[in-house]
């Protein structure tokens, strides 16, 4: 069990930064003369709904990667996520629940009990993929040209900006850039889930590291 | 004991022949599966992983394969919804995953947790029931096929494992289905299938990721 202590070890100690590999393209083609209300509405977790995903992910550090997988519980009314997060025997790490502004762990695998970053990285982690900063109506859209992806800055939390592109129109990027904190999460939709408007792939990077979701499945409750 | 009682006991026995009140483990029949056991040179078999997570009230379904040759060879490998895995070879292996490339080879004396997942992979393949009963409490619960309820000692696996359940074929020689149960109701339960008993296997099945 001493791999979960070297994962967390991983987490916790300050990491050269990660060089920001090539991504794939966002897909290209925008519906024109949308308002900041209409890009919101249409994004998948702007509503009340609650979803369950399962996902599969990896951890990209700057020597080492680390295969993870996941059950996540996001309740957009209450703005509330829970996470069970296990490793590919299906062993439990951590269940989380996270929040805008908290977290709470729920259980954590005793042989993590020394190593409480593991979940504590991995909740701010959901808290900037599925919950805040969101893109809300009230944001400032910037000038475009035609052809050109959406672009909200946030009126809620300093230097948040919000990229809307493709057709349908979704949340394609959301990037924060300020004193304290510098990242960008990037959301690619490679099947047609028109159904739910769900990324299948997020990509969050950080300057000390990557962290790659692929949403393997996902339903409404 | 009172009527209701004695009724249900009726029932139970009429219904579920097989289904024994918890008790130690038969030196007979603990013999029955060390002499069956010891017959068993290479298994391979397919497997399915159901993960219950009761906050979820939701099952993960994940199906495998598996493969092992005595004395201490063994493929473990989940093929859907995410190919991931990893070799034993004596004392190291490697592991891999499907979204990872390439594959990180291990020595078990440096790796801790790779080192108690060989012991208990071990343990069911060869059905090394003095390793099994060195390390837990072990109560027949069933004889046709025989099941056994393993409960860790306080203090150690206890910590994070409430008990294992695991069944045997009906020939006692290798083990169809485990069931690992954790204290707050989730488990996991692994059924393995389509077992092939000492069927040739080629040997670059336990040298790495492509070996398949």
């Amino acid at each position: 069990m001493k791999r979960y202590a070297l994962i967390a070890l991983l987490l916790a100690v300050v990491l050269t930064a990660c060089g920001r590999p090539t991504l794939p393209p966002h897909s290209g083609a925008v519906s024109e003369g949308l308002s900041p209300l209409q890009l919101v509405t249409q994004h998948w977790l702007s509503g009340t709904q609650r979803y369950l995903c399962r996902q599969s992910g990896v951890l990209k550090l700057s020597w080492r990667e680390i295969p993870l997988q996941g059950v996540l519980r996001i309740d957009c009314a209450a703005h509330e996520a829970r996470l069970v997060a296990m490793d590919s025997m299906g062993v439990k790490l951590f269940d989380v629940t996270v929040t805008g502004e908290d977290m709470s762990l729920n259980y954590l695998l005793p042989l993590l009990e020394e190593h409480p970053q593991l979940p504590k990285v991995v909740a701010q982690s959901v808290r900037r993929i599925f919950l805040t900063p969101q893109p809300q109506a009230g944001d400032r859209l910037l000038p475009r040209c035609d052809g050109q992806p959406y672009r909200l800055v946030s009126n809620v939390q300093s230097g948040a900006e919000f990229t809307f592109g493709g057709d349908p129109i979704r949340l394609q990027t959301t990037r924060v850039a300020t004193d304290d904190e510098n990242w960008q999460v990037d959301y690619f939709n490679d099947s047609d889930s028109a159904m739910l408007r769900t990324p299948t792939m997020i990509v969050l990077d950080d300057k000390n590291y990557r962290l790659t979701l692929w949403m393997e499945a996902v339903r409404k409750l | 004991m009172d009527s209701r009682l004695i009724r249900l006991c009726l029932i139970l026995m009429v219904f579920f022949p097989a289904m024994v009140v918890a008790q130690p483990l038969p030196e007979e029949m603990a013999d029955e599966i060390r002499h069956s056991a010891a017959e068993v040179q290479t298994l391979s078999s397919q497997f399915v992983q159901e993960k219950f997570l009761s906050m979820f009230a939701e099952t993960l379904t994940s199906n495998g394969r598996f493969y092992y040759q005595r004395p201490d060879q063994l493929r473990w490998e989940l093929t859907e919804p995410v190919g991931s895995g990893f070799v034993l070879n004596g004392d190291h292996g490697e592991r891999w995953h499907e979204r990872v490339d390439g594959s990180e080879p291990f020595r078990l004396e440096d790796d801790p947790a790779m080192s108690l997942i060989a012991e208990q992979l071990f343990a069911w393949a060869r059905a090394d029931l003095r390793w099994l009963q060195e390390h837990y409490q072990i109560e027949l619960i069933g004889v046709e096929p025989i099941c056994l309820r393993l409960t860790p000692p306080e203090g150690q696996g206890r910590a994070f494992l409430d008990h294992l359940l695991i069944q045997f074929s009906d020939s006692a020689a290798y083990v169809t289905e485990v069931e690992i149960h954790e204290h707050d109701g989730d488990y996991t339960r692994i059924r393995f299938s389509h077992t092939d008993v000492n069927a040739p296997l080629t040997g670059t099945l336990f040298t790495g990721r492509e070996g398949l």
